[in-house]
């Protein structure tokens, strides 16, 4: 066993080697970006310096551009619908003045204790909030919003109540008085939303800004993969609610002013319309959004106050006809027009045959076998699993048929923790996973793929693989965030596992397509490689040949051995008898949830009553 | 004593007007599956119409209801249908009612005055109670809450395109395999809510004032009280606008006259916490709304 991790430790210090030369040239590339960021505010500035209306205008920009992409890293990328937000903004906002103001702190703690308090506001809003979904958490966290308003508006010996908070310090630096809607200012301001852009930009490529799409596009696929959901959600609140209180300082400090109308649901609704205008979840979004919004709110100006008009129109085009908003519509626009050679990812999507050249699998620490016992479910006086008791071997592939309606998935969600027995066990080792929860099950070693395929389809293959190898990153949060070099080599390996176990499969050449681009036949293979990625110790297989072609099936009792070749246990779920029979030794048969046949695959298929549950009483008539 | 009788005064009329915007959210929820953020504009754009319309009175309340009824269809149309069409999800749709509402705010702004407006009452004149004057224009809310909710739930139970919203309610593909108009139906129900809607507006403005301004908190609190009642339940609507209320009366009698509102929103706040389903249960009830 030693001498087996040893060996895969010099093939990780190979990998990382071979990833240096790559990655350098990578960051000369990735230098673009910062570089066009760090042009367009030395532009801006240069062109509105003199002209008091419109340094005015361009600080607020700049402001509200990191307000922005702090709301689009929680709506945008983890897909929460928080219209707690603006009050999260406001929070550091008095936080930062109050402690300057009334308890003399210098601006750079004060400032850093008003991101505190945009953080613990956004925990704060996180936690009641947990269980919530969709129209749900957004009346919830509005709740919040509201509450915080009254609270602003009545405690007005702290916070100089509906009249607002007069008497801000300008921010003092360096020696240097910036006074907010001076050209100063905007520097600052616009050097601020750099670094803004710098970290949205590294969130938006970490294994962090992975776990917020995932989560976005579907709790269960984060839950397969090991991800806890919660503190997934949780973080989406706290990294957006430290920037927003970010916002809310800088804010402070360019109006010298704030009232309980700075953190209104007025506020609120503007960021949520400039996030979706701009393209909720694209990186550049926000940089739109803001664009459009200057444009619309000088534009309304001009028309005699008409900026609701505009703003209410323009939500109501986007929402209708561009979903993603500014950015995805020149996405869609640039894939039509743009000349080919310039393209990317127009590869076609390549068939390659599985290798049969043995799979590198690292099996989890073994586990010994996997226990059903005496399991029972039901819903709602329906007994879907009665009395059921089976058990796979390390190593072998188990055959689970039954016809339809029989109780088989929901023995695959009752061993993965999707679904909570009345009664009964699930052994790993000595271990009962009754209780615990999807992505606990998934992180001790008992991974599965589901009937219709759970990946995220704005990634593409490889990525969804990587999502597999989350629970492996030595990196913490902090690091992967602003990618240190421990995250950056996590990534590497991960890719580099990612890409070998695509490449297992046969699915190497679509490696680099989404998931929602690519045809089914290659989305189920790739699911079988994300199982793979978290190097279970049991891996449950629902239906993977479901809508396959034989040749395709084939291809995945190939991937099927190998992976029982290197100990895994695999439960192996399908109606197509003969894919059955080609892939497992074992048979257990499922009929109305209870156990009708167990044992070598030839006996139990010519079983009688299993030839009766599955063809009905032909033959006994 | 008449410390109590004021406090029922003051916490029905709210609870009348918190009712029937519930009700209003509460239809649109179950029909499109869309919570409408627009409905407090639909409102305060149906009181304003009243309060200006001819010389007000029946024949305002008539014409503005009628107005309501256009305008939730309108809602639905301009603003839901399409992106429904394509696949938008349920979030992306509620920010397009709130695109509506920013566009009659406008309107409403533009069309009239942007203050505030206090019609005279549909029904003069005041009862007394002890030591309380109690206003004839109140009773009168209450009484057309009361009769908007029998209307509503008779419709649902008793009538042929009441089944069709509990079948499209339940599924649309559903009831669209059994000849059901789903589009045709989902424009009824956005009618409605539309005339409740500006039902509760048009009420509020004697009693009150009617302004832009009033949109959002309007239907924050009718938010506050279709939560609470569970989001799907018409009559949970009811019970959650009462309870909302009571709660909100006795706030500002014995904790502080300022915290009225919050208090609805912690009221809020620890029904989704707990019982996300609210009290009247299941998010969806297909039967006994």
């Amino acid at each position: 066993m030693s001498t087996d991790v040893d060996a895969h430790a010099s093939s990780d210090a190979e990998v990382l080697a071979r990833s240096a030369t790559t990655r350098a040239r990578a960051r000369a590339l990735s230098f673009a970006p910062l570089l066009m960021a760090v042009l367009l505010v030395v532009v801006v500035g240069l062109l509105v310096s003199g002209n008091n209306f419109w340094i005015l205008i361009a600080s607020s920009a700049a402001v509200a551009y990191v307000f922005t992409g702090s709301f689009n890293v929680i709506f945008g990328n983890a897909g929460l619908f928080s219209l707690a937000h603006a009050a999260i903004y406001g929070a550091g906002a008095y936080t930062s003045v109050i402690l300057e103001t009334t308890y003399h702190w210098n601006v750079v703690p004060a400032a850093l204790a008003g991101m505190l308090a945009g953080l613990l506001a956004g925990l704060l809003v996180s936690l009641p909030t947990a269980r919530l979904a969709g129209a749900f958490l957004a009346l919830g966290t509005l709740a919040f919003g509201f509450a915080a308003t009254e609270v602003v508006t009545n405690q007005a010996s702290v916070t100089g109540g509906p009249s607002g908070f007069l008497g801000i310090e300008p921010v003092k630096l360096f020696g240097h008085d910036f006074v907010g809607g001076t050209i100063d200012y905007y520097w600052l301001a616009a050097a601020a939303a750099v670094v803004c852009f710098v970290i949205f930009r590294r969130l938006d490529r970490s294994a962090v800004g992975r776990r917020f799409v995932a989560l976005r596009e579907s709790e269960i696929a984060t839950q397969a993969a090991g991800i806890n959901p919660i503190t997934t959600r949780m973080l989406a609140f706290c990294i957006s609610g430290l920037l927003a209180g970010f916002a809310g300082v800088l804010n402070a400090h360019l109006t010298l002013f704030i009232s309980p109308d700075t953190f209104s649901l007025d506020v609120m609704i503007q960021v949520l319309i400039v996030t979706l205008l701009g393209g909720a979840g694209y990186l550049l979004g926000p940089v739109f959004g803001v664009a459009a919004l200057v444009a619309i709110n000088q534009g309304g100006q001009r028309l005699g106050d008409a900026s609701p008009l505009l703003f209410g129109a323009a939500i109501i085009v986007v929402v209708s006809f561009a979903p993603t908003g500014l950015v995805g519509l020149g996405e869609q626009l640039w894939r039509r027009f743009a000349p080919s050679g310039l393209r990317r990812g127009a590869a076609t999507a390549g068939d390659g045959a599985a290798t049969t050249e043995r799979l590198k699998v690292r099996p989890a620490a073994s586990h010994g076998d996997l226990r059903v016992e005496h399991v029972e479910l039901k819903f709602q006086g329906v007994t879907a699993i009665r009395d059921l008791s089976f058990h796979i071997n390390a190593g072998e592939v188990l055959g689970l048929i039954g016809p339809n309606g029989a109780g088989k998935t929901s023995v695959v969600n009752v061993i993965t923790g999707r679904v909570r027995p009345n009664s009964g066990s699930v052994f790993l080792g000595d271990e009962d996973l009754v209780g615990r929860k999807p992505y606990q099950v998934a992180r001790r070693g008992v991974v599965r793929t589901f009937q219709t395929t759970q990946l995220v389809p704005t990634f593409d293959l490889v990525t969804n693989v990587m999502l597999g190898r989350d629970r492996f990153a030595k990196a913490g949060v902090g690091e992967q965030i602003v990618a240190l070099p421990r995250s950056r080599n996590d990534d590497a390996l991960a890719r580099e596992r990612a890409m070998d176990l695509l490449a297992h499969l046969g699915i190497a050449d679509s490696a680099r397509l989404k998931a929602s681009e690519v045809p089914y036949g290659i989305l189920r293979r790739a699911e079988i490689a994300k199982a793979m990625a978290l190097e279970p110790a049991f891996l449950l297989l629902d239906e993977p040949g479901a809508g396959l072609s034989s040749y395709e099936r084939d291809e995945i009792t190939v991937a099927i051995h190998a992976v029982a070749d290197a100990g895994i246990g695999c439960l192996l779920i399908d109606h197509n008898i003969s894919f059955v029979a080609n892939a497992c030794r074992r048979l257990i048969v499922l009929a109305n949830g209870e156990l009708l046949a167990e044992g070598p695959t030839e006996e139990v298929l010519s079983h009688d009553q299993v030839i009766a549950a599955y063809l009905g009483r032909v033959a006994v008539a | 004593m008449d410390l109590y009788i004021q406090m029922a005064v003051g916490a029905s009329t709210n609870a009348a007007i918190y009712a029937l915007i519930a009700l209003s959210l509460v239809l649109v929820y179950r029909g499109s599956g869309v919570v409408n953020f627009g409905v407090g504009y639909i409102a305060a754009f149906g009181g304003i119409f009243f309060s200006n319309f001819g010389a007000g009175g029946w024949p305002a309340l008539v014409t503005s209801l009628a107005v309501g009824g256009l305008l939730g269809m309108a809602a639905y149309l301009l603003s839901v249908r399409i992106g429904e069409r394509s696949g938008a999800s349920t979030t992306f749709l509620a920010m397009a009612t709130l695109g509506f509402g920013l566009v009659l705010e406008y309107f409403a702004g533009k069309f009239w005055a942007k203050e505030g407006f206090s019609p005279k009452p549909l029904w003069r004149g005041s009862e007394h109670v002890g030591g309380v004057t109690i206003s004839h224009e109140r009773i009168l809310t209450v009484i057309a809450a009361a009769v908007c909710f029998l209307i509503v739930l008779a419709i649902l139970e008793k009538s042929m395109i009441g089944w069709a919203m509990e079948a499209v309610a339940y599924r649309r593909s559903t009831a669209a395999s059994y000849g059901v108009n789903t589009v045709g139906v989902t424009l009824v129900v956005w009618l409605l809510a539309g005339v409740i809607a500006t039902l509760a507006g048009s009420l509020l403005a004697p009693v009150t004032s009617i302004s832009r301004e009033v949109a959002l908190p309007l239907a924050i609190q009718g938010f506050a009280a279709a939560v609470v009642g569970g989001l799907g339940s018409v009559s949970g609507a009811v019970l959650g606008a009462i309870v909302v209320s009571v709660v909100q009366a006795l706030v500002v009698q014995y904790i502080s006259t300022s915290y009225a509102s919050a208090f609805a929103f912690i009221l809020l706040f620890v029904v989704l916490a707990l019982k996300p389903q609210g009290i009247m249960g299941g998010r969806r009830q297909v039967r006994h709304t």
